[in-house]
């Protein structure tokens, strides 16, 4: 129940309650998002200044990225969001065993993602290519560079990836015990945005990494 | 607070546009990946039509899947406020990478000159 | 929960817990989510590391009384500053007024009953507790505390032996705690406020934290992942900072100063806010120009953005990029200048009562004004090349960080002392310790502007005999700051126990909080009041508005 107060008019004013504030845990989940886009934002201007300074190594060292695990991974990511979007609308809906096997399905394709990045990671591993190996510092600065930061980027966005199936599990937990349900959905929901979020981040780092090695420039 | 009810006919419409919307984004990945084939181009297209595509999914996904559309205001400026101060970023560190010692150049032209 | 817990009774006497209600009185403390003690748990620790860093301080000017090896080995020495700064920057002043007056008295003013987030401000305490340990651990373990300044400026910093991925990852806590304390502030100022006041009608205080928060928010996380890329440099050998493998140290240095610098303005701007709420009760009268000292504060926040550049003038960097960067400098001195010309009209004509919140302000104005002056020399980049990195940019830092921020967290202390614990200070201690603390800002830092200007270099462990006048000058005002700072803690932590009771409204204040009882109830305002008054509004000297909470009380069931 929210407290109502008078002004001099008799004009009744609600009080916001803070136990019970949906645009106030929204605000704060964007707020949340705010913080995540600068700090890959500071990756993503290290990126423009290397690819600045080293445009040729960059698109060499690209050439060495696996397309059907990027392209694999970017379905994968797609679909999850969209699975989670659907998840919502259920819960909305009150249908809320769909709504849960929508949320099972975010879970299941968000472990397929990282099943797919550990092999993506294994053959670079295989061809001898870790930050600091022998055979990344035989190549080019450039190559470095390009390497340092494709494991920190797509390691950091693992992590995220990590992070949200562990908050999945939360609040499918949620969802179970009735805390989610039709009337209250706003942790779904915040979830989803951050989902979303982690699915913006990849849609930028399939260009920046994968796709820029398949022009036709750069090979001299 | 939500106190609109949410009726069978805003849940068929959000399926719908859900679905569409993921349509439209497995269109325009498929149209990514498959770009150096049809439309072959040096670095800089490459890269343009590239980041081209990934803006209008970002777009897409923050519009729809985030449902900032439909955001209340205070949420909606803050987006918008963000996204300026990281572009502002941007800009400064490519004038540093980009204009090295032009103005210093300029300064020094004028004074060899007198 | 199930357990009851009285609302009105003082927030010393009752308190919601995280989880469960707990007999410890220890454990009612660090699992309490109320807004009040978790300020006062801030408090605590952070006075506790200010005085290690005050005492590490002390050191560094004994070794520095005379030419030669003292006391400090070299790398002892160099441990030591990097010891003072890490902890006075990240544990101290970026937190300090945000995260205790902005827990305590933020809420207060808006009448809200907690924060947006009780459980997350609760879990930004325990975040800050956590990276204070791990920088305390680091400092008594294995090769011992980082030496690399609190800049942590590559390639020194990657290369270096000692603890600095420790300390990296305390930091990265720390901003962690500083993000989330700064989401949470926006939401409460955005959501909280009571029915009635507008953005335009609150107090000034809560326009500095508002400013503070988003840079907060918006800032610390490009900081954050310096420090993460800092980390992963040393742990993986990723490249980016290590010139070895083709990666730039410039790079971390824009990098680190895109938030290190806005956080100057993070540590100022709710100091400022606390200026023009002492300003203004003292005067007795209402502020002058409250609008502009409001957008001042959030185009501050915002210039403050854009001149991280000015700290790389001599770094190697564009020279499009320097006169940018430059220009912007000048800037960001206009708003400050409006704010200082507010708050000379607002006294203007008052009735200026000088109790020692206000005396502690007029001397801040005068520190602050040196410090921000002098400031401003340095934006011009021919000046800046040459002092640069010598003790003129010490002296200039530590006016407006001591004369400005740390100032106005005492006098702060001083305005609300009486309001959180419900007792006055000893009046005499604190006007003597005042006094004192300006005397010695002056002589610990006023020769440094000169000493600077000649070609003292900072962070030196030794210097040529010339210099010797200038630091012992110094180490005069070392001792009265130092002596003066410890003397106004004693004065709290005698006076919170014995001081005389004070009533609810000693200093005649508008603001919503000094409605309340001192201390204030658990569940703060009973019933919310409606706000249709300005923040500031006195007559003939005296609040025209008066006990809003005894109204608010009656009408409650």
């Amino acid at each position: 129940m929210s407290e109502i107060i008078y002004d001099k008019n008799n004009n009744a004013h609600e009080v916001t309650d803070f136990n019970d504030d949906v645009e106030g845990a929204r605000q704060g989940m964007w707020l949340f998002l705010f913080t995540e886009l600068m700090l890959f934002g500071g990756i993503f201007i290290t990126y423009a200044v290397y690819f600045f300074d080293f445009t040729d190594d960059f698109v060499q060292a690209s050439k060495n990225m696996n397309l059907w695990l990027g392209g694999l991974n970017t379905v994968i990511l797609l679909i999850s969001a969209g699975c989670l979007a659907m998840s919502v609308v259920f819960m909305k809906a009150n249908k809320v065993l769909e709504s849960k096997r929508f949320l099972l399905a975010t879970i299941a394709l968000a472990i397929a993602f990282i099943v797919v990045k550990y092999f993506e990671w294994s053959a670079e591993f295989h061809h001898g290519i870790w930050p600091d190996s022998p055979t990344l510092r035989g190549m080019s600065d450039g190559a470095n560079m390009y390497f340092g930061l494709y494991f920190t980027l797509t390691g950091l966005h693992g992590l995220h990836i990590i992070l949200g199936i562990v908050a999945m599990f939360w609040v499918l937990g949620k969802v179970n015990n009735g805390e989610i349900n039709a009337k209250k959905f706003i942790v779904l929901e915040n979830f989803a945005l951050y989902w979303d979020y982690v699915h913006l981040v990849w849609v930028f780092v399939v260009p920046l990494f994968y796709m820029i090695g398949l022009s036709t420039g750069g090979a001299h | 607070m939500d106190t609109k009810e949410f009726t069978e006919k805003d849940f068929q419409e959000q399926i719908i546009m859900y679905g569409k919307i993921l349509a439209l984004l497995l269109f325009l990945t498929g149209v990514t990946f498959l770009q150096p084939l049809f439309i072959s181009q040096g670095l800089e297209g490459t890269l343009f039509l590239q980041l081209v595509l990934a803006s209008i999914k970002g777009f897409l996904i923050v519009a729809y899947y985030m449902h900032l559309k439909t955001a209340s205001d205070v949420i909606k400026g803050t987006v918008y406020f963000t996204v300026f101060i990281l572009g502002v970023l941007f800009v400064i560190m490519g004038i540093d990478s980009n204009m090295d010692d032009s103005v210093l150049d300029m300064f020094q032209a004028v004074t060899a000159s007198h | 929960m199930g357990h009851h817990v009285d609302e009105t009774a003082s927030f010393y006497k009752a308190t919601h817990t995280v989880f469960g209600h707990h007999e410890s009185k220890f454990l009612q403390w660090i699992f309490t989510v109320d807004h009040k003690r978790i300020g006062i748990l801030y408090g605590i620790v952070m006075m506790i590391f200010f005085v290690v860093a005050l005492g590490t301080a002390g050191l560094m000017r004994y070794e520095l009384m005379a030419p030669g090896a003292d006391f400090f080995t070299p790398a002892g020495f160099n441990q030591a500053f990097s010891l003072h700064g890490i902890i006075m920057i990240f544990l101290f002043i970026v937190p300090g007024i945000p995260a205790i007056f902005g827990n305590i008295i933020m809420p207060l003013m808006i009448g809200a009953k907690d924060v947006s987030f009780p459980r997350l401000n609760l879990l930004t305490w325990w975040l800050f507790l956590a990276g204070a340990s791990i920088a305390l651990y680091s400092a008594l373990s294995g090769t011992g505390f980082a030496d690399t300044g609190w800049t942590f400026y590559a390639p020194y910093s990657i290369k270096t032996d000692t603890n600095v991925v420790l300390i990296l990852f305390a930091a990265f806590l720390l901003g962690m705690a500083s993000i989330f304390t700064g989401l949470n502030f926006v939401v409460t100022i955005h959501r909280l406020r009571a029915p009635g006041m507008g953005f335009f009608k609150m107090p000034l205080f809560v326009w500095g934290i508002y400013s503070t928060a988003w840079i907060q928010v918006l800032a610390t996380p490009v900081v954050g992942i310096t420090l993460l890329l800092a980390i992963f440099e040393r742990v993986f050998g990723i490249g980016i900072f290590d010139p070895t493998k083709g990666g730039d140290p410039i790079l971390l240095q824009h990098l680190f100063w895109i938030y290190s610098h806005p956080a100057v303005y993070l540590m100022i701007l709710p100091a400022f806010g606390v200026i023009s709420e002492i300003v203004t009760t003292f005067s007795r009268r209402e502020v002058f120009g409250y609008h502009a000292i409001a957008l001042s504060s959030a185009s501050i926040a915002g210039i403050g953005y854009l001149v991280w550049g000015h700290h790389l003038f001599s770094s190697g960097m564009s020279e499009t990029a320097k006169i940018i960067f430059s220009f912007l400098t000048f800037f960001v001195a206009i708003p400050t200048g409006i704010k200082f010309y507010d708050w000379i009209a607002t006294m203007y004509k008052g009735s200026i009562v000088m109790e020692a919140p206000m005396l502690l302000t007029v001397l801040t104005i005068i520190t602050f004004a040196i410090g921000g002056i002098t400031g401003v020399t340095l934006a011009a980049i021919g000046f800046d090349n040459q002092v640069h990195d010598t003790y003129y940019v010490v002296a200039h830092f530590h006016y407006v960080m001591l004369g400005g921020v740390v100032f106005m967290l005492f006098a702060g202390m001083f305005y609300w002392f009486p309001k959180v614990t419900g007792k006055m200070y000893n009046k005499l201690s604190a006007n003597i310790s005042i006094w004192a603390v300006f005397i010695g800002i002056n002589f610990l830092w006023m020769p440094m502007f000169f000493a600077g200007y000649l070609g003292m270099p900072r962070r030196y462990f030794d210097y040529l005999p010339e210099f010797q006048i200038y630091h012992q000058i110094a180490g005069i005002g070392a001792v009265l700051v130092i002596g003066s700072l410890l003397m106004m803690l004693w004065n709290f932590i005698r006076s919170a126990k014995n001081g005389e009771e004070c009533g609810e409204n000693p200093w005649n204040g508008t603001t919503l909080e000094w409605h309340l009882p001192s201390p204030p109830p658990l569940g703060n305002f009973a019933k919310t009041p409606y706000v249709d008054f300005r923040p500031y509004e006195f007559e003939k000297g005296e609040p025209k508005v008066k006990d809003v909470y005894q109204d608010t009380k009656k009408e409650t069931k």
